[in-house]
């Protein structure tokens, strides 16, 4: 082992270095912090890690987490449900429900089509997608214009062919405040398909 | 440290930090490298766009000569191959030849030929002239012989005879062909016994075509793709090999696997 830490601390640094994005230095400085806090606050702090885990799961129609049975967007009967817009994760469900622009219902992927990682559609859950989707008019996938998003859309939007289902993808193109000067050709490509009438 | 600018094809990105990705591409003038590209992960970020993978871009960056992790500072743009990402079966086969540059070339060696190679093969693809199983055999089976790992197709290993039967025994262990008159490299048996999997039976065909593919290039063919399960068969054999000498089982296999059957290809 690299650190010069020893016995329960050295345990909590490699404890913390497992977390995603957390380092060894990063680890070893949030250790530090901790053992100065208050008994208390670290006891609060982890009965709250063990409560999250115990009664946080994903709701079982749409994968968005959830405490209850199913989560508060499934349970909402004002929602549209002729639509489903499908992400990729939690995280992306909140941003979405942010923009205040979206009335339908989620699907969360559980993570993206990443062939060089080898994460494959089944590593996900497009069959349970597809299962939803025969009860909807439109699906919009709603992941980033990335290599792996691209491969992730054009892999559903295959499946959903067969359901007559309308696939939809969010507009990609300038940003807010962007410039053409410095636009690549990709992004223009895209933003002259996705042209809207003014 | 110096400032370098050399033509590159980004093949990766990984998040690093809060704003920041590592980039790993490979470059004409140093083989393949990472690098690390500052606060692209930022809606602002004007170098983001620059950086996306399957794009052939020129780059500045800090080389650092005691490092294997350099800094991007610029990046512009040569070849989008922005038809790629518009068709399943064209981005799994680029996918697959990407992950044979990062899994099979070493670190920082630069070969100027493999970059054309990749880009040549890239190219192809994006213009969607050329059947896709085609550019990938072929870019396999030149990236091998410019690695200098690729079977020997030509007569047998033992006796260097021709090689004239209809179906010939490939050997990874062996690196090619034993005919059938020579002994196999097992003690006791026939050749044809207990070849489990350790040899592949494959057509003359096959051979002709690994041969005619490793000599030319896909020109040579004259825009006509072989048919009758050759593209698979040759595929098949390079895939054990590969794996037999490195180890390696490209993951991004699956995934064109998967491509293939939801577009009814087989």
């Amino acid at each position: 082992m690299a650190t010069d830490y020893r016995g329960k601390l050295a345990e909590l640094i490699d404890e913390l270095s497992r977390l995603p994005g957390i380092g060894r230095r990063s680890a070893q400085r949030l250790a530090l912090y901790l053992i100065r806090q208050p008994l208390e606050r670290v006891e609060e702090l982890a009965a709250k890690m063990v409560e999250s885990r115990r009664h946080v799961h994903p709701c079982p129609h749409c994968g968005n987490l959830s405490e209850d049975e199913c989560c508060d967007i499934c349970a909402d009967q004002s929602r549209d449900r002729s639509i489903i817009c499908v992400v990729e994760d939690a995280a992306a469900v909140i941003s979405i429900e942010r923009s205040g622009e979206y009335g339908g219902l989620y699907h969360v992927l559980g993570g993206i089509i990443s062939p060089l990682d080898g994460v494959g559609p089944e590593d996900l859950t497009v069959n349970e997608l597809v299962k939803r989707a025969k009860d909807v008019e439109e699906v919009i996938i709603a992941v980033n214009p990335s290599v792996e998003g691209d491969a992730t859309t054009l892999y559903i939007s295959k499946l959903m062919k067969p359901l007559g289902v309308k696939v939809t993808r969010l507009a990609s193109g300038l940003p807010v405040g962007g410039d053409l000067e410095y636009a690549d050709s990709v992004t223009l490509a895209r933003a002259l398909l996705g042209r809207t009438e003014v | 440290m110096s400032i370098e600018t050399t033509d590159v094809v980004i093949l990766k990105q990984t998040p690093f930090g809060e704003t920041s990705r590592i980039i790993t591409l490979l470059s004409r003038d140093f083989g393949l490298l990472r690098g690390v590209a500052k606060g692209v992960r930022q809606q602002s970020s004007r170098l983001a766009r620059f950086l996306e993978p399957l794009t052939e871009v020129e780059l500045v960056l800090y080389y650092y000569t005691d490092r294997d992790l350099h800094l991007i500072s610029k990046s512009s743009e040569l070849n989008p191959f922005h038809q790629l990402r518009s068709n399943p079966l064209r981005l799994a086969h680029s996918l697959v030849i990407v992950e044979h540059v990062l899994r099979l070339l070493p670190p920082e060696d630069p070969s100027p030929q493999i970059y054309e190679l990749l880009v040549e093969s890239l190219r192809l693809l994006d213009e969607g002239a050329v059947n896709e199983r085609f550019v990938l055999l072929a870019f396999r089976v030149k990236l091998l012989h410019l690695l200098g790992i690729a079977p020997r197709l030509e007569g047998c290993i033992t006796c260097g005879k021709k090689l004239t039967s209809r179906v010939n025994i490939f050997f990874p262990s062996q690196g090619g062909f034993i005919c059938e008159e020579c002994p196999p490299p097992w003690r006791e048996g026939r050749m044809t016994e207990r070849l489990g999997e350790r040899a592949l039976r494959v057509r003359r065909e096959v051979i002709a075509l690994l041969n005619q593919l490793s000599k030319g290039d896909i020109v040579s063919f004259g825009g006509k793709t072989p048919g009758g399960g050759l593209l698979s068969e040759a595929g098949r054999l390079l895939g054990f090999h590969t794996n037999y000498h490195l180890g390696v089982n490209i993951r991004s296999e699956r995934f064109l696997k998967e491509a293939r059957e939801a577009y009814g290809e087989k």
